[in-house]
């Protein structure tokens, strides 16, 4: 009775992983790779050389928010991969390394690997039941 | 990774594109000083890239990729850099949207995607080999079909050489540049340019481009440049 619980136990863990990791990746904007804030990146946006608004009177360029391409966003973002450069995949303390793929992926295989067992398990007392009950007869 | 293969291919071909700015071998002293020629500088009136972000909303160059075969957002992306240095030379007669000759320089590796994994990708062999080639470069030739629409504003056409990938190619970029002169920066040009670029013009092919890579990747460039040199 205590491995039962204990399995169900594990599975509702792996679901609320599964779960949250999907609710992250969709909050943070359905990102397909992991991103983070660049520090950096923002430093040199404040000290821009904001020559743009020079222009901002000049004839039909009026306007210094012109650019119709959106640059990627400078923030964290769940993506559904990792974001790792090529080859360096071994390195799963690096937060690139995060993503829904590997958070949820061996929380699945957990899932997975528990139901299988109690699968095996509730089979296995089937098969041995109606022979106890011959036994016992 | 593929995905990351497939995104990098896509911003190789933007890079490409964002091209006005490279590096020839020869004439340039480093990407982070672009200094102008004496036998191009006599042809007129010299302005320098201005380096940097031209405004908080606003980046030298941003590029994207937007497959056609591939409605997948995981496939979609765009990037941008600040990077481009250079410079530009107006006719001697005054006539700002005139550009006689320049120079832009684009150091591949300043390529930015916001995905670490992806910029590297996009350095390497398969798609714009900065090892080999670092820097991707547009040569100004001469402005045709120059058009006044506004005040010190025009429309024209850019004609040049972009190099990128080792591959030289004359391109015909519809711009539209503005002047003004604005005291102690000296007077300002600024250039912007919408266009697309093909990938395999420049060499760059592998199986990805025209599937998870748009054989065109969009640019939107916006330089400004000055009469002053940065210091």
């Amino acid at each position: 009775m205590v491995k039962t619980f204990v399995r169900w136990l594990s599975l509702l863990m792996c679901v609320v992983v599964i779960e949250q990791s999907l609710v992250l990746w969709s909050a943070t904007g359905h990102a397909a790779f992991t991103t983070h804030f660049d520090s950096e990146r923002a430093e040199q946006a404040k000290q821009t050389t904001n020559t743009a608004d020079l222009f901002g009177d000049t004839g039909e360029f009026a306007g210094t928010d012109a650019q119709q391409i959106e640059a990627p966003p400078n923030r964290f973002m769940l993506g559904f991969l990792p974001s790792l450069p090529p080859g360096e995949m071994w390195m799963v303390w690096d937060v690139d390394m995060v993503s829904v793929l590997t958070l949820a992926g061996p929380t699945t295989v957990i899932a997975l690997l528990t139901l299988a067992s109690m699968t095996i398990d509730r089979r296995k007392r089937k098969r041995d039941k109606p022979s106890e009950e011959t036994g016992s007869k | 990774m593929q995905v990351g293969r497939t995104h990098f291919g896509a911003f190789a071909a933007i890079i490409a594109a964002t091209a006005i700015a490279t590096t020839s071998a020869a004439g340039v002293a480093n990407a982070q000083s672009v200094n102008i020629p004496a036998e191009v500088a006599a042809k007129g009136i010299g302005y320098y890239v201005v380096p940097g972000k031209p405004g908080a909303n606003i980046d030298q160059t941003r590029f994207t990729n937007r497959p056609t075969k591939s409605k997948k957002k995981i496939d979609s992306f765009t990037g941008f850099t600040n990077s481009i240095t250079g410079y530009a030379v107006v006719d001697s007669s005054g006539e700002p949207a005139n550009l006689v000759a320049g120079e832009f320089h684009l150091p591949v590796k300043s390529l930015d995607t916001g995905v670490k994994g992806r910029n590297k990708h996009l350095t390497q062999r398969l798609w714009l080999n900065a090892k080999k080639f670092p820097v991707i470069l547009f040569k100004i030739k001469s402005t045709r079909n120059i058009t006044l629409t506004g005040d010190n504003t025009y429309k024209a056409e850019l004609v040049g050489d972009i190099t990128m990938h080792g591959v030289t190619k004359e391109m015909v970029l519809p711009v539209e540049i503005a002047a003004l002169t604005a005291g102690d920066k000296g007077d300002l040009l600024r250039i912007r340019a919408n266009y697309a670029v093909t990938l395999s013009d420049f060499g760059v092919k592998n199986g990805i481009i025209g599937k998870k890579v748009a054989k065109n990747i969009m640019l939107e460039q916006y330089i400004v440049l000055s009469t002053k040199k940065a210091s």
